[in-house]
């Protein structure tokens, strides 16, 4: 195991626990304010938690409260964890070659060597023709790039990258993207993202976390197929009901009571999840009879477009419905809509 | 004036108190050109005393400004980057001398290393005479210019921010190699007007200099001092020596321009 964290923040909720395996990617998504930053910043040193401890690859980085025994704190630049920001963070008064021989520099190397990795990494990213621009001549993704490669450079045990792309211009995101994939394969590294493509190009495993606590978390591929959380539901694009096995659907904490087919077995009375992708939901504005489906009553919040289709969200559900649906059936925000799903295209598993 | 570049016009009744001030502050100045003896004006400030007292303003003003940056900079970087208790009482207490008339910073500095002061005696039981003497001038003016560089250098480093730093810290650096590689560059610009504005201020200091060290040609009377005195014997060597100050001080602010903008 590379990464051993628990760490525990009273006043802002925070009490997580996770680990990174050695050469493992993890990607840790959660809604804004969820505490992902404030774990990179316990990991790299750089904010004190109230009790806890972490080691990586055996060394300790601290260890607080949690036996009788002195209190450890490896201070940051001891800790062999680089944190890759939101925003690039290029020395403005060096240019792109010195920022990157900053880490070797500081690691005790000389000048000579340190440009020699610098020159190394500026290839690995990409950005070797940029070596002798400073900063301010450089553009978002650029910097970004530069910036990746003076954490690489600094040869860390673990990289934490937190929202690397996340300031980037749409257009350069995914070439950035792709260099990850490249420098992050078989290295111990920490990804918190928004995004779900960057859980599925750059990381082997997820972990959600909401207000300060881990809510779920598993390979990718699982989690993204199989939410437990409303978070990673929406953004594995799935519509959810979380509650109990009632028969043979799930009854929701809300009441609401969603019919399906579970793929394992589940006990009447046990944590279940419902799920069902938003395009197979039939939207009307009647009760419509016939068949035996789900119907559910839900209110329209927006309308968004959504690949040719355009996507209704409303107060629980999302539904996929073309322009014309829209038009015909004169959907708008904050009126009533009925929705029904077939209990064949609902997926019911142990929550 | 670069009138069309301005997106938001001003209300037009600011313009009269304005030039007004402007006149207030530039209008003394002329005043002093009027009353410089051209002919005389070298001879006037090349006379032995004009010579000792310039050669002691820019010598001391320069030491001071030095232990300025010496104790300054630390002392902005604690107040900038550090949180204990009663920070906030501690940056009022330094700033006090901005504040303070001169002549009370003279007063509280002789009652500190005078002879008979709080420090006086184990200065005494070492052999150094404090008061009256050039470390007297230079010590005053310390005290009093050591505040401006505080002031701009914290300024600089609240607004540099500390997420550089921490990028470095996480790329192995060490606290000493951060300050030196990244605080320090990123704060230049603050530090240089800082310390041009510390010149500045204990080239011009008087009270607490007058008081604390006395007055005596060659040791303890700078040049503002012998402006002072000669305005009593010899007006024409005091405005030749203030039209030296002035232009001693314009330099000041050239240099602090240029440093700032580049």
């Amino acid at each position: 195991m590379s990464l051993e964290l628990s760490a525990a923040i009273d006043e802002r909720g925070f009490d997580l626990s996770m680990h990174v395996g050695v050469g493992e990617t993890l990607a840790v998504l959660g809604p804004n304010g969820s505490g992902k930053s404030t774990a990179m910043s316990v990991i790299a040193g750089l904010l004190r938690p109230d009790a806890g401890a972490a080691s990586l690859d055996g060394r300790v980085l601290f260890d607080i409260g949690t036996s009788g025994k002195s209190q450890v704190w490896v201070p940051p630049h001891a800790r062999g964890v680089a944190l890759l920001a939101q925003e690039p963070l290029l020395f403005p008064h060096l240019s792109a070659l010195d920022n990157v021989a900053f880490g070797p520099r500081s690691l005790g190397q000389a000048r000579g060597r340190s440009r020699t990795v610098a020159d190394h990494w500026l290839g690995e990213v990409d950005a070797a023709a940029y070596a002798d621009r400073k900063p301010a001549q450089l553009s978002g993704g650029q910097a970004q790039r530069i910036a990746v490669a003076r954490a690489l450079a600094a040869d860390p045990r673990l990289l934490l990258l937190d929202e690397p792309m996340a300031a980037l211009d749409v257009a350069v995101a995914p070439a950035v993207r792709q260099m990850l994939r490249k420098v992050l394969a078989d290295r111990s590294a920490i990804i918190v993202t928004h995004d779900v493509l960057d859980a599925l190009l750059l990381a082997d495993r997820v972990m959600v976390i909401e207000e300060g606590h881990v809510v779920e978390e598993g390979p990718t591929a699982e989690l993204l197929a199989r939410p437990r959380s409303a978070f990673a539901a929406r953004i594995a694009g799935l519509n959810m009901v979380r509650g109990t096995l009632d028969g043979h659907g799930v009854r929701g904490s809300d009441g609401s009571f969603v019919e399906g087919i579970a793929d394992q077995p589940i006990a009447a009375g046990d944590p279940a999840v419902a799920v069902f992708r938003p395009s197979a939901v039939g939207v009307y504005r009647q009760r419509p009879g016939g068949s035996p489906r789900n119907v559910m009553d839900v209110t329209i919040i927006e309308l968004e477009p959504f690949g040719d289709q355009i996507r209704v969200r409303t107060d629980r559900l999302s539904a996929d419905v073309t322009a014309g649906a829209v038009a015909e059936l004169d959907l708008a925000p904050g009126r009533p809509a009925i929705f029904t799903v077939k209990a064949s295209e609902v997926v019911i598993y142990r929550g | 004036m670069a009138s069309t570049s301005r997106e938001v016009g001003l209300p037009t009744w600011v313009f009269a108190p304005a030039a007004a001030g402007a006149l207030f502050i530039v209008l003394p100045l002329a005043a002093i050109l009027t009353r410089v003896e051209w002919t005389d004006f070298f001879g006037l400030i090349t006379s032995e005393s004009s010579v000792d007292a310039l050669q002691l303003s820019v010598r001391t003003s320069t030491i001071s400004t030095l232990l300025c940056v010496v104790f300054g900079v630390p002392m902005a970087m604690v107040l900038a980057r550090t949180r204990f208790r009663g920070q906030q009482l501690m940056r009022s207490l330094v700033l006090l001398p901005l504040v303070l008339p001169p002549v009370v910073g003279g007063i509280a500095l002789l009652y500190t290393f005078g002879r008979r002061g709080l420090l006086g005696h184990t200065f005494e039981v070492l052999g150094i005479q404090v008061a009256f003497s050039t470390t007297a001038v230079v010590l005053a003016q310390t005290f009093v210019a050591l505040p401006f560089l505080v002031v701009s250098l914290e300024g600089a480093l609240r607004t540099a921010g500390g997420r550089y730093e921490a990028v470095a810290s996480t790329l192995g650096a060490r606290p000493t190699t951060v300050f030196r590689r990244v605080t320090l560059p990123l704060v230049l610009p603050g530090l240089a007007s800082g310390a041009v504005l510390a010149f500045a201020r204990a080239l011009g200091e008087f009270g607490a200099t007058i008081t604390f060290a006395g007055s005596l040609q060659g040791v303890t009377r700078t040049l503002p001092l012998e402006i002072y005195l000669q305005r009593e014997s010899d007006a024409d060597a005091a405005v030749a020596l203030s039209l030296l100050l002035v232009v001693v001080a314009i330099v000041v602010i050239g240099l602090a321009r240029v440093r700032g903008t580049t």
